[in-house]
């Protein structure tokens, strides 16, 4: 009766409905971290349970192996429940444990000097071209993939996280600048131009972007 | 490139109502048109080679199990670092220590010789001999008292 009541307490004046849906995500994220950080391990198992494949996709895109995102996602998670008396909660438990995957990232590509990343070609990371394509169109659908993924690669790794977060996770400019830990403002900066290094990239390598599709320019 | 940030903005629904009226006005442009037209393409293309990876339910016990171990697993905290730093340093001052004894004890002894010895006691003798480790030894004996 009482979380009920805490509930509607949040929604205040008129509100759009992914805001009241967003509203009572973290005010039931809000009662998990609390329960967490006493010990209930079953809590903190529930949030893992929730943000799992958010953390483990922006993993992904930064080191292209399902094992390597896997401890990395481990990692986050533990790095999280040891900090979890220090989440404040002014920003969002998805925001934050968001950020510890992203500077947990850049410290792993450090590492590792990546610079470019080869393609691991695992069943669930494979550039499928749909299988209503044509041959040539499949092919040259795989090929502007493979395209797509190396210039992602040579991006520097702020402007991959922010292409990344908005492009294929969706996240929102304020979502964004809480896990980059920037301004809006850089988050903009940071977007255009992973945008137009791309375009450009991809345009070298012959490929055109217009209309709503990017398709290979005939050489010939 | 101001322009193309707010089509960017427009395109990626970071603007207000009042906002995309004038970015309307502005894909009047063919120029505008062809740079947003970009953008969808570029997004359009990105979701679909870079798909969202993600963690099976059947394999989230697995994951969960890996996350507990590493939870439960004692931290090496910085106290532990700082007390193994005071112990090394506590033990090479003792070693140092130990070795500049040494080293001293087995310096060659400064053989020192009596030049001279007096005595104001009346009756009394004085003697003195230097030993092995160049140790001089005076002493003084008041044959006057002895009883016999």
């Amino acid at each position: 009766m009482s979380v009920a009541l805490e509930s509607v307490l949040l929604y205040e004046g008129s509100v759009t409905e992914p805001d009241r849906e967003n509203r009572v995500i973290e005010a039931d994220d809000a009662e998990l971290v609390s329960r967490a950080r006493t010990g209930d391990f079953a809590a903190y198992e529930a949030l893992v349970r929730q943000y799992r494949n958010d953390v483990f996709a922006l993993a992904y895109h930064f080191v292209r192996n399902r094992e390597e995102a896997w401890d990395l996602s481990q990692e986050v998670f533990i790095k999280a429940h040891r900090a979890l008396k220090r989440f404040r909660g002014d920003a969002s438990f998805k925001t934050w444990v968001l950020r510890i995957t992203a500077n947990q990232c850049k410290d792993f590509l450090k590492k590792r000097r990546l610079k470019t990343v080869s393609f691991d070609g695992s069943p669930q990371a494979a550039n499928r071209p749909s299988a209503d394509l044509d041959p040539r169109d499949r092919a040259e659908a795989h090929e502007l993939g493979q395209a797509i993924q190396r210039a992602v690669d040579t991006l520097p790794v702020k402007h991959r996280t922010a292409f990344v977060l908005r492009e294929i996770e969706g996240l929102s400019y304020q979502e964004m600048a809480g896990v980059m830990n920037c301004s809006v403002g850089t988050v903009m900066s940071r977007l255009h131009h992973a945008r137009r290094k791309l375009r450009n990239l991809l345009e070298k390598s012959g490929f055109a972007l217009e209309g709503t599709s990017a398709s290979k320019e005939n050489t010939s | 490139m101001k322009w193309q940030q707010r089509l960017e903005q427009y395109r990626d629904g970071e603007l207000g109502d009042v906002d995309a009226r004038e970015i309307e006005a502005m894909l009047e442009d063919p120029a505008h048109q062809a740079y947003d037209a970009s953008l969808n393409a570029l997004g359009a293309a990105a979701r679909a080679s870079m798909p969202r990876a993600g963690i099976a339910d059947e394999q989230l016990p697995a994951f969960m199990a890996g996350i507990r171990e590493g939870v439960e697993r004692p931290q090496r905290g910085y106290r532990g670092f700082w007390a193994l730093a005071s112990l090394s340093t506590a033990a090479l001052i003792v070693a140092l220590s130990v070795f500049s004894v040494i080293m001293l004890k087995s310096q060659d002894a400064v053989h020192s010789t009596v030049e001279a010895a007096a005595t104001e006691i009346e009756g009394a003798e004085i003697d003195t001999y230097v030993d092995d480790d160049g140790t001089a030894v005076v002493w003084v004996s008041d044959t006057g008292s002895d009883t016999w």
